[in-house]
């Protein structure tokens, strides 16, 4: 009987030792070679588990307006205080807002007592659509000079779509702002508010109405004269 | 003809070929090494919300822009949500309400304790206020009894006070009535009472105060007065 180290080294052929390694690498080694040559679009929604992609699977900014579904998104997804005025679309919110201003940026002067001037706004044309009511609100920067004795006094009507702003009706003014000084002296500036008058809030209508804003200015001087208006502004509030 | 001989090497590689052959594919599947799938495996569409993970959604993931009102479920989005010193819309900015026994308005104008007087106007908002007080008519407060309470603005003392610090007013007339009385007193803005846009923020201080008259004894109370701030951008 031949011994076993012989019977080895006759079994020991080139053909079977390489026979052997390779049914061996293959075997181990399969799952590593079967991985690393999946090919292009080869995994399908199938061989995904349930939940398996997580947060570290998912690509920044990879899940773009089209991957969202339609109301996917609750309030309680929303990060506390991160929607700002920016994100939202105004016009359709029931909520009051400025919905425009007109500015200006010229210093006119007035005559003690004089009818009103008119304060250029580099803006005064806006549009009111339906539905919304619209109340007005503005301020000036009034100065009185030193020559303007006490009493002293400064005024300011917003008129909209007036038909003769010097001589404005009533129904006209949509606001209003004065000043006065009992006994004070030399040269002072302040800002003048204007706001609320009577009847001055905006009905919506039907259709939507072009709207002029028109400031006219105006005050007196016991004594003396000296007067002028500045960094005039108006805003209008609209509420649906 | 020679019969195949059944080898070592044989049945080794038959069995090797037989095993990748057949069994590869769901060992391959099975075994896939970590990382091995990526975006070139992945077919169009085959992550499916089922597949994610809850939360794997984090912000990082959203691309700017990607949510818009669409993808908002209606009527989800509370104030929480909002920052509010950006939104524009009118909103109660400050509210204080009184903080001391009754005042007596009946010798001369008395101020009425507010808790919490200052209050800061923001850049780019029109201010509006808003109040309400109780007032109580005595028994001895025949008609015409008036009470009339001022909402002043960065005047503690009324006796320095100019009308254009006035920011609201509210009043109450009782021309038929006798007896003791309680009602309560809205104020509302007047004309140029609105604080129009700081360029700056801006401190304000708020003061109240309130006189009366009676036809016969003088009895009139001012108590639980509301101060509100109403801003819009």
């Amino acid at each position: 009987m031949p011994a076993i180290s012989s019977r080895i080294r006759r079994a020991l052929s080139f053909e079977n030792v390489l026979v052997t390694v390779i049914a061996f690498m293959v075997l181990t080694g399969g799952a590593a070679y079967a991985a690393n040559q999946l090919g292009k679009n080869s995994v399908g929604t199938k061989q995904l588990k349930k939940n398996s992609v997580t947060a570290k699977k998912i690509k920044k900014n990879a899940v773009t307006t089209a991957k969202i579904k339609k109301n996917a998104v609750t309030g309680a997804k929303v990060k506390d205080g991160s929607i700002g005025g920016g994100k939202i679309e105004l016009e359709s919110t029931p909520f009051s807002h400025i919905v425009h201003e007109a500015r200006g940026s010229a210093t006119v002067p007035v005559v003690s007592g004089a009818d009103l001037v008119l304060y250029p706004l580099d803006n005064p044309a806006y549009t009111q659509p339906p539905g919304r009511d619209d109340s007005f609100f503005g301020a000036l920067d009034v100065s009185f000079d030193a020559g303007c004795g006490p009493d002293r006094e400064a005024e300011a009507l917003l008129m909209l779509d007036p038909a003769n702003a010097a001589d404005p009706d009533e129904t006209e003014v949509v606001a209003f702002g004065e000043v006065e000084e009992e006994e004070a002296t030399g040269a002072a500036t302040q800002r003048m508010n204007i706001s609320i008058y009577p009847g001055g809030r905006r009905n919506p209508s039907g259709s939507p109405i072009n709207h002029n804003l028109v400031l006219g200015v105006g005050g007196d001087c016991e004594v003396g004269s000296g007067i002028t208006f500045s960094n005039g502004a108006v805003d209008v509030v609209g509420t649906r | 003809m020679s019969r195949p001989r059944l080898t070592y090497a044989n049945v080794v590689a038959t069995l090797t070929a037989f095993v990748v052959f057949a069994g590869g594919a769901a060992i391959a599947a099975d075994q896939l090494a970590k990382n091995s799938v990526g975006s070139k495996q992945l077919k169009k569409n085959s992550v499916t919300a089922k597949k994610i993970k809850k939360n794997a959604v984090t912000a990082a993931k959203i691309k700017k822009g990607a949510v818009n009102g669409a993808k908002v479920k209606d009527g989800t989005l509370k104030n929480a949500d909002l920052d509010l010193a950006s939104v524009p819309f009118g909103r109660l900015v400050h509210r204080t309400v009184g903080a001391g026994p009754p005042a007596d308005l009946s010798a001369a104008l008395e101020p009425l304790p507010i808790l919490t007087s200052s209050y800061t106007q923001e850049v780019g908002s029109d201010d509006s206020y808003f109040g309400s007080v109780q007032i109580s008519f005595g028994p001895e407060c025949e008609v015409p009894r008036i009470a009339q309470i001022f909402l002043l603005i960065d005047v503690p003392n009324i006796l320095t006070a100019t009308e254009s610090s006035i920011v609201s007013l509210g009043f109450a007339y009782d021309m038929t009535g006798a007896g003791p009385d309680i009602r309560r007193v809205a104020l509302a803005p007047i004309s140029g009472g609105t604080r129009f846009q700081p360029a700056a923020a801006t401190s304000h201080s708020l003061s109240m105060f309130g006189i009366a008259s009676c036809g016969g004894t003088n009895q009139v109370t001012a108590s639980e007065p509301v101060i509100e701030v109403v801003g819009v951008k």
